[in-house]
């Protein structure tokens, strides 16, 4: 699920003195928080012929230490593990989701390691869980194991550009990437948009993507869209509504529309409900009905609880 | 027409809001109130609401936080929490609302954390004068034991110290009083040195055995 807020993701992380619930150790210029997402489904996926399970989406545990090493640097490390894969029987290779490190002067920030492309900020869907990619970005690829990643981020406006090195050769090659991400919130109109080009193998030419999007907020409504378009593959859009329907409860409607440039469209849609306990809001159950206009496809249903902190 | 009058002004009295015994204290969404007074609140109701609080007339001082949950690196949502402040504020029958600015982004939040940018208003929209300070532990932040906390503090002279009567942090232990400060705590302090004496006499003995014999071999230069 993408929301379109400014997300100051790894420029802000990196500040020291924010003691939270999360916080293990504070103290001599060094915070070390502790962080999870644990989040287990009761699902029937959309498909064909799809049988209700158990699946476990996410089960994160994040590690972060931000050092203060003066009135405006610090230097931070993160270090996250998620173990879905384990938890479904479904284990190829390591636990480690994230590992970077990086050094931050004031609002700018550069971050050295495995993490997400700044492109990763782009999108509007408000789904749990979707049977097509939930981007353009999403289906080129949004993470990887070499990248450098730079951050500018204001109360309200981010500027992230990102790289991934060949390393051509290296067990950790996983094509070039450069991404680039752009996001502003103009008197409550929050705008984006996004650029990525890639070369999936040294010998494949360059691809690139771009896409759009705008939020706006009514009050208890909101009204988010995003479009998105892989060169001479595809194009992709997502429409979302939200309703706080109450101070605990939120309801979210949307639809994804895919459209390869050599096949006919297809659409999914899916609407869900959230319940978010009032004293620990970090505590939520949630449900979802979702289904696409594809043939032999039937419609999935899912509900879970999710715990963070 | 006398009695008429003497009427008038004892409805007019009973109705004046500093007649009021209560304040009315509401939290905005995200606020979270700790202890109240130096006492901790349990928070236990599931489905409780802990956003609106009935004080008595007078001063008081609460501990708070704010917790919002923001992205943070793509469509990934964080749980942030802010320090705890301490309020310390003055209010007669009257609706007060703690909120904190809008945050929609972690920059926001830090902002926020940093500045310790409470509003606390009235009724009418007005800002309602306070006093604000940051309460900080060093170390582990594991299993905080606020009230305790609050109490040292209280005993500080700070700027959001508030001097409450039951609990004193410097009735030692047994255990803790060696006969030595034992004595000393049975003179009467004077008026300037009180606050030093029971800090002095507080932290000895909260020190362990090597530390009170440096401390004494330091002394005795």
């Amino acid at each position: 699920m993408k929301k379109l807020i400014l997300a100051t993701t790894i420029a802000t992380l990196a500040t020291a003195g924010a003691a939270n619930a999360a916080t293990i150790y504070e103290g001599k210029g060094l915070t070390y928080k502790l962080k999870g997402d644990w989040q287990i489904q009761l699902r029937k996926d959309t498909g064909n012929n799809q049988e209700w399970d158990v699946e476990f989406d996410d089960l994160e545990i994040k590690n972060s230490v931000v050092y203060d090493l003066n009135d405006d640097m610090r230097a931070f490390g993160q270090l996250d593990f998620g173990f879905k894969d384990a938890a479904e029987d479904k284990q190829n290779g390591s636990d480690l989701e994230e590992a970077y490190v990086g050094l931050g002067f004031n609002n700018l920030s550069v971050a050295v390691g495995k993490m997400n492309f700044a492109s990763e900020e782009f999108g509007v869907e408000q789904a749990y869980e979707l049977k097509f990619d939930e981007d353009s970005f999403d289906t080129q690829g949004t993470d990887g194991d070499d990248v450098i990643r730079v951050d500018y981020a204001l109360d309200n406006f981010l500027l992230a550009a990102s790289a991934e090195l060949e390393a051509k050769g290296e067990s950790s090659e996983n094509g070039k990437f450069f991404d680039l991400f752009v996001g502003g919130d103009l008197g409550g109109l929050e705008l984006a948009a996004a650029y990525q080009t890639k070369e999936a193998t040294p010998l494949s030419a360059s691809v690139d993507t771009w896409g759009v999007s705008a939020a706006y907020s009514f009050g208890m409504v909101k009204l988010l869209a995003d479009y998105s378009v892989i060169e001479d593959t595809s194009a992709q859009y997502n429409l979302a509504a939200t309703f706080k329907v109450a101070k605990t409860t939120k309801v979210a409607l949307g639809l994804v529309n895919v459209d390869p440039d050599n096949a006919s469209d297809n659409n999914e849609w899916y609407a869900n409900v959230t319940y978010k306990f009032p004293n620990q809001k970090n505590v939520s159950l949630f449900a979802e009905v979702a289904d696409t206009d594809e043939s032999n496809v039937e419609m999935g249903m899912l509900t879970g609880m999710r715990i963070k902190f | 027409m006398r009695l008429f009058a003497v009427s008038l002004l004892l409805l007019q009295f009973i109705c004046s809001p500093s007649v009021m015994a209560e304040v009315d204290l509401r939290l905005a969404d995200g606020v979270r109130m700790l202890a109240v007074d130096g006492e901790e609140l349990e928070s236990d109701r599931l489905l409780g609401a802990g956003s609106r609080y009935q004080l008595d007339n007078g001063t008081h001082q609460i501990l708070v936080e704010y917790e919002v949950e923001l992205v943070s690196g793509g469509d990934e949502v964080e749980l942030e929490t802010s320090d705890s402040f301490i309020l310390l504020f003055t209010a007669s029958g009257q609706s007060l609302r703690l909120s904190v600015p809008k945050i929609d982004s972690l920059h926001e939040f830090k902002t926020f954390d940093n500045h310790g940018d409470w509003r606390l208003r009235d009724s009418d929209g007005s800002d309602h004068p306070f006093k604000l300070d940051r309460l900080v532990k060093e170390g582990f932040q594991l299993g905080r034991d606020y009230e305790r906390e609050l109490e040292i503090y209280n005993s500080s002279g700070a700027v959001a110290a508030y001097h409450l009567t039951p609990r004193s942090v410097f009735t030692a232990s047994p255990r803790a009083m060696d006969p030595d400060s034992a004595k000393q705590a049975a003179v009467a302090p004077s008026s300037g040195q009180a606050m030093v004496r029971q800090m002095l006499l507080y932290w000895y003995n909260q020190a362990d055995p090597d530390t009170r014999r440096q401390f004494k071999a330091w002394v005795s230069r």
